[in-house]
């Protein structure tokens, strides 16, 4: 009777150290993992597309940003990039917001874009505006902000291209 | 003082009369010139749905199947008769089957014709959006029209050159070449859109002139009119070249009858909405008025009228009924 009570003990003790252990496997005791730092936010570069509603809509016009922004890693995309779609002040309707609403997200699935996308209903950026779509980009480790226009000049192209590799 | 009374009464009377028989008149005209009533018959796309972001492109099979083009999500979309999406094929990509601009969209019997601003040639699918292959064509696609397979009659978007139909075989071989007319000196003021009939006559809308015209297989000029007494449109310098910004006419069809409708654009007195009803003969026999504004306008073989809403987002099928 002893004995099996003591086995049963044992059996509780060795189930119960098996859970925690799955437990803390999962959800307390992982291990941060180490192989890609930059993806989690830690990279100290963000990119900002001040997107041109109108260049949406035009394929042609799109193309430039379009192939510099999904040259970028994936993760990087998700982690450290936003998009803001900015359009021209007008007499606004709801009919008109939930185009423009279905049409970007049509950009965003046609084009897989992974980073999130916010429209500036508000015309909140509207001072930050020039005729083109522009990339401004924030980078904390030398405290710096700086904007570009798309098209890109390769030279430009390269700089925000060295200055995302470098951070990753 | 009675008799002043009633005799201004009278008068009165005869100005009401007279006012309302101005005034019906005036609706009889209306009704004259509405001679085909729009009945709609089915809506693609709402607002919320993902069916259709900017559709480019339409045709319809003899069964009612739907084809369209959309320009955000880089697809060639399958819907059927009663609106369901059936299959979607594309996306972003220089690829057989892929788009970077989709746009123009034609038909034979088993294959469909697809455009792409972006992309030289024509892409060719079969009616499961299959792709099949690439027509070689190096210029630039203004419109195009699929008389056979192997005969495609192409209108180049050039800059600089008279108004011509290149006819195509399916190799992407010029076969023969038809010159609409005589050449204009400003750039791309000669550019138009065009339909052939079953006889092969070809009719002509320009985009930047105000002209229509009916061709025949020689080149010669059967009539032409002009619909909307438009003498100059407004150019504006870009990129260096002075360009033609406002348009006329945007796009022609036939229906079964051989009318010829005719989309106008910002000079029509409901922009990108009037539909100039034309005879075979080329007499004006009614207008239209679409609900909404739209970049073309497509008749499908049993004439459903089928036109864009809500900025692209959503294609509206109609019934014409003829009061003619």
């Amino acid at each position: 009777m002893r004995k099996n009570q003591i086995t049963n003990k044992t059996r509780f003790l060795i189930i119960f150290l098996l859970c925690l252990m799955n437990l803390g496997n999962t959800f307390v005791f992982k291990p941060a993992q180490p192989d890609h730092g930059w993806s989690n936010g830690k990279s100290p570069i963000v990119l900002i597309y001040i997107i041109e509603f109108r260049d949406i809509l035009c394929s042609p016009c799109s193309e430039s940003f379009l192939d510099f922004c999904l040259s970028l890693p994936v993760e990087f995309q998700k982690e450290n990039t936003w998009g803001i779609v900015v359009f021209d002040q007008g007499p606004q309707t709801n009919l008109g917001e939930k185009i423009i609403a279905k049409k970007v997200r049509g950009f965003m699935n046609g084009n897989q874009i992974h980073f999130p996308v916010f429209i500036d209903f508000l015309h909140i950026f509207k001072t930050l505006r020039t005729q083109a779509t522009q990339i401004v980009l924030l980078d904390s480790t030398s405290f710096s902000v700086k904007k570009y226009d798309f098209p890109l000049a390769a030279k430009q192209k390269d700089a925000i291209l060295q200055a995302v590799i470098e951070s990753l | 003082m009675k008799r002043t009374l009633c005799f201004l009464l009278f008068l009165l009377l005869m100005m009401f009369k007279a006012a309302s028989g101005l005034s019906s008149g005036e609706s009889l005209f209306n009704q004259k010139q509405d001679g085909i009533q729009l009945e709609e018959l089915l809506t693609l796309g709402s607002l919320e749905d993902d069916l259709l972001f900017q559709w480019i492109g339409v045709n319809v099979d003899l069964s009612g199947n739907i084809y369209v083009t959309d320009s955000l999500d880089y697809s060639l979309k399958k819907i059927s008769s009663d609106g369901n999406l059936l299959k979607k094929k594309g996306g972003r990509g220089q690829g057989p089957g892929e788009f970077m601009a989709p746009r123009l969209l034609d038909a034979s019997e088993n294959y469909l014709y697809v455009t792409d601003h972006l992309l030289s040639g024509i892409q060719v699918f079969d009616k499961d959006l299959q792709f099949v292959r690439r027509i070689p064509i190096q210029v630039p696609i203004s419109d195009f029209c699929v008389l056979r397979d192997d005969e495609i009659a192409v209108a180049p978007l050039v800059m600089n050159s008279p108004s011509q139909i290149f006819f195509y075989n399916a190799a992407g071989k010029i076969e023969r070449v038809l010159t609409l007319g005589q050449h204009s000196a400003d750039l791309i003021m000669d550019q138009f859109s065009f339909i052939f009939d079953n006889h092969k006559n070809v009719y002509v809308a320009y985009t930047f002139q105000d002209k229509i015209e009916k061709i025949d297989t020689q080149g010669s000029r059967i009539w032409s009119t002009e619909l909307l007494g438009i003498k100059k449109v407004k150019k504006e310098k870009i990129s260096g070249y002075v360009l033609p910004t406002e348009i006329i006419y945007k796009d022609v069809d036939l229906d079964s009858r051989g009318n010829i409708y005719i989309l106008g654009g910002s000079f029509s007195a409901n922009p990108s909405r009037d539909v100039y009803v034309l005879n075979p003969e080329g007499i004006q026999i009614a207008t239209l008025t679409l609900p909404d504004t739209s970049h073309c306008i497509y008749i499908d073989d049993k004439d459903f009228l089928y036109s864009r809403a809500n900025a692209g987002v959503t294609l509206k099928k109609y019934r014409m009924r003829y009061r003619f």
